[in-house]
């Protein structure tokens, strides 16, 4: 989601809830410093002291906490919210902007919850795992805002990410018959006009590829000096650059390099093999392309791999540090 | 000369003698053109019950009753597939029914009766039509391969010659070749003058039909019947042949125009070329613009096929105006829409409009578009579809790039419809908002769905639907023919539909990012472009004005 001028009413709110609970918590703990006395009402007046306790045990700390913890029951409501997507229980748009800035208000919540102190080594844990679920969670809002446009800009040839492997095993098969197709050209011819005949051809599957009409009249006479140029490519660099799982680390995955490979087989073979080789470039171009993208994909929701696990633990740990300081602490 | 080279299987051959005898009216055709008619007709025998062809399927023929009389139906439900919530609050699931126009009216239905490829109409309450001795059916079918529109099936045992078009045309005389597919063939094609078959097809037409037809255009509905036979015999029965003009934009108005079979496309002539209005078919009418507001043709209408029309001259018009006011509130109503909605098709100003035009947005007039630096890629647009359509979505994540925009793949409600351009039952149309809607009694044919172009037209399995099967048999269904009325596999076809039962459309309200929505393009494109693009302008005049007094200073250092 990218942070607009949309949001302005959910940074206003945060800022004013963060002023509010700030100004509550001087009024509380530490009243000398505010210009004007604030006092909390009796009920919920506890003097540490007396009490012995933490910021977080006195009540205006346990408001703090539970609210914080309401924020994070919540937010992990988000993914079931995702799953039902039709669901009439409010737009997804605004379930998302609330899970963004209602988690950002939990920053300042659990401040003033714990009176700036770690406290406990469980404790200690629970922050961690907040810092960890907050820092993937900006991490991951952050992507959002360049990733798409990347995409975008980079990927012209996007397509449908499930698509991919598909997209990729055509290719492969389109190039491997352009491979085969180069094979009977080479053979040698048994008499000057005995064309291979078009029923093997179409046996091998290589009728709509084989090589243009004017290659067989001139390999006829001679070999066409193109072939193993093409063949030499195509197996040592096109074919293994389609096949391969990891595209970019091979030679053709890097978009200079290949087209000034490209650019050389050009110069290197006949005019009637040039749109041959237009094809097979213009097939490892869209292999880099849905590369980049796959790496995009993975760029853009990676970061969830974190969120969500650490996300759930901080729940757990929430539910278990509740507990805990309620009915043992 | 050849003789016909297509084959028919099925049915006893008829010798020219033979069906001479059978069809007098081919004697007035000259003895070389008769050759083609050998091998071009056969004589089928039908027992009672039998199905001479059913609503769908594709065919080539014309059928000729010589004696007994066949049932005319519409098998399929007479309703529309409805996707709405099912049981269960608000956590319920979207689902999908057969909903009939009787439990949920759609405005603008005003049709009662639904176009099929004969004589006669059938009703939607009642879609059951006899045809007896001396019929002609199945005529668009042969002359432009539509699927057949309506099952026939014998009532009694029954005697027919099934003909292809060349024997329909030395009957009715319409066979024109246009100048593309002459130049195109080789072949020969002759061109038949026609013969008194279609006089007297037209004056049984006039005596049996005319009038029902008329009285099954809304527009007629409340002239008196005294007047229905004054027009009756005032009408001129018009054929027009494919790509003839039938008026011009521009023209004087002097007629209306009633189709009683073929399609018209009505178009504008725009200076990037033509813009397609949208297209008419049986039942429908045309040239009430010019003549009410006493203007010229205000859209170009073009026979698509074989058209034949019923004409309605300026003076028997204006009588009908002020005999019937009534008629003329209709008409100014369904004119001004008319007239609004060309008017809604002037070019954008300000954008990159050979990408606009290429792309076929110019054309879509309600678009899904997609922010491609807002979205994430997550899919839930499209999850959002599938379980607001029973897991089948009705959206694609793809499609062409105009700017940052993707042009999702889901019904764009174009403004040329040419999934409307074959329907035989003229079941798809648009509503007054230009929404495309298919009606009740969809056969289920899939021609739409082969002629969208984007594919975004569904053939739902009739099956999923059982609970509702009951509910909606049609009323009259008792005298209906018994098996095999109802067909085994039925489809119904459904497109986008904007999720009319929900506030917004499920993709729009799943979209967590604000990247998805449902826009008109060339106001939304106008809008977002053109403010853009006179900003820049204003920056790159700033920018030129700035430069300029650089290079001044620098030329003046210099």
């Amino acid at each position: 989601m990218i942070i607009n001028r949309q949001h302005w009413g959910w940074a206003i709110i945060v800022i004013l809830a963060t002023g509010v609970a700030a100004l509550l918590y001087i009024g509380e703990f530490h009243p000398q410093r505010l210009p004007f006395p604030l006092a909390m009402p009796a009920s919920l007046h506890r003097d540490m002291a007396e009490t012995g306790r933490s910021v977080a045990g006195t009540p205006l700390g346990l408001i703090y906490g539970s609210i914080a913890a309401g924020i994070f029951v919540f937010a992990a409501l988000l993914g079931a919210r995702r799953k039902r997507p039709t669901l009439k229980v409010g737009r997804l748009q605004i379930w998302l902007k609330a899970h963004i800035w209602l988690t950002l208000l939990t920053v300042p919540l659990i401040l003033l919850h714990s009176g700036f102190s770690s406290g406990s080594p469980m404790t200690k844990w629970l922050l961690v795992i907040y810092a960890i679920v907050m820092v993937s969670g900006i991490y991951g809002l952050a992507l959002q805002h360049f990733i798409p446009r990347l995409m975008k800009e980079q990927v012209p040839l996007e397509t449908i990410f499930e698509q991919i492997p598909h997209l990729l095993n055509q290719m492969r098969e389109s190039a491997n018959e352009l491979r085969k197709g180069l094979e009977p050209a080479l053979a040698p011819a048994p008499a000057a006009s005995s064309a291979p005949p078009a029923s093997s051809l179409a046996t091998a599957g290589i009728a709509a590829v084989a090589e243009p009409p004017a290659a067989t009249t001139v390999l006829e006479a001679a070999p066409d000096p193109s072939i193993p140029v093409l063949k030499e490519f195509m197996d040592e660099a096109a074919l293994p650059y389609l096949a391969a799982h990891r595209g970019h680390k091979l030679l053709l995955g890097a978009q200079r390099v290949s087209d000034d490979q490209f650019r050389l087989l050009k110069i290197s073979v006949g005019a009637e093999w040039q749109g041959k080789v237009e094809q097979l470039q213009a097939w490892c171009d869209e292999r880099r392309q849905l590369d980049l993208q796959t790496k995009l994909q993975h760029w853009l929701h990676g970061w969830l791999l974190v969120h969500i696990p650490f996300s759930i633990l901080l729940l757990i740990f929430t539910a278990w540090h509740a507990v805990a300081a309620l009915f043992f602490y | 000369m050849q003789p016909s080279t297509e084959k028919l299987e099925q049915g006893e051959p008829l010798s020219t003698e033979k069906l001479l005898e059978h069809l007098p009216w081919l004697k007035e055709i000259p003895a070389p053109q008769l050759k083609w008619a050998e091998g071009a007709a056969v004589l089928r025998r039908f027992k009672r019950g039998d199905l001479v062809c059913e609503e769908g399927e594709f065919g080539s023929t014309a059928f000729y009753v010589l004696s007994g009389s066949v049932d005319v139906f519409i098998a399929n439900q007479i309703a529309h597939v409805k996707t709405r919530r099912g049981f269960g609050g608000f956590v319920a699931r979207m689902k999908s029914f057969l909903v009939s126009d009787r439990e949920e009216h759609r405005d603008e239905n005003t049709k009662t009766y639904i176009p099929i490829d004969a004589s006669i109409d059938l009703s939607v309450s009642s879609p059951l039509a006899q045809l007896g001795a001396c019929e002609l059916f199945g005529e668009m079918t042969c002359r432009t391969f539509q699927p057949r529109s309506a099952t026939v099936q014998a009532r009694e045992d029954c005697v027919m010659v099934e003909m292809l078009r060349v024997i329909l045309d030395m009957l009715m005389g319409s066979r024109e070749v246009d100048a593309v597919t002459k130049a195109a063939t080789k072949v020969k094609v002759p061109t038949f003058k026609g013969t008194s078959f279609k006089t007297e097809l037209d004056k049984k037409y006039r005596e049996r039909s005319l009038n029902n037809h008329l009285r099954s255009v809304p527009l007629f509905s409340s002239v008196d019947e005294t007047f229905l036979a004054l027009l009756n015999q005032k009408v001129e029965l018009v054929t027009f042949g494919k790509s003839q003009v039938i008026c011009k934009q521009g023209d004087p108005a002097d007629a209306f125009f009633l189709i009683r079979s073929g399609m018209v496309k009505v178009s504008n002539a725009l200076p990037g070329g033509e813009m397609v209005r949208t297209y008419l078919g049986r039942g429908d009418y045309f040239g009430e613009i010019g003549l009410l507001f006493n203007q010229p043709r205000s859209a170009t209408c073009t026979a698509l096929d074989t058209v034949s029309l019923v004409k309605i001259g300026k003076a028997d018009f204006e009588q009908m105006l002020a005999s019937f006011p009534v008629v003329r509130e209709t008409l100014v109503e369904v004119a001004d829409a008319r007239l609004q909605a060309s008017q809604k098709k002037e070019l954008p100003r300000g954008l990159n409009l050979d990408e606009f035009l290429n792309q076929g947005l110019f054309e879509a007039q309600n678009l899904l578009v997609i922010d491609l630096d807002r979205c994430t890629r997550c899919d839930l647009c499209v999850r959002a579809c599938a379980e607001a359509h029973d897991g089948v979505t009705r959206l694609l994540r793809d499609g062409l790039r105009y700017d940052k925009y993707l042009v999702a793949t889901t019904c764009r409600t174009c403004r040329d419809p040419l999934c409307m351009t074959q329907c035989p039952v003229g079941s798809i149309r648009r509503k007054d908002n230009l929404e495309i809607i298919i009606e009740d009694w969809c056969i289920g044919c899939s021609k739409c769905a082969e002629l969208c172009p984007f594919g975004n037209i569904n053939m739902h399995p009739v099956e999923l639907m059982e609970e509702l099967k009951a509910a909606q048999t049609p009323a009259g269904a008792g005298d209906a023919p018994k098996a095999p009325a109802a067909p085994k596999k039925s489809f119904k076809a459904a497109t986008c539909d904007l999720c009319t039962d929900l506030s917004t459309p499920s993709c729009v309200y799943a979209c967590p990012h604000d990247a998805a929505k449902r826009v008109d393009p060339t106001e939304y494109f106008t809008k977002q472009f053109v403010s853009k693009s006179r900003w820049q302008q204003v920056k790159f005049e700033a920018r030129t004005t700035h430069d300029a007094d650089e290079n001044t200073t620098f030329i003046k250092r210099k």
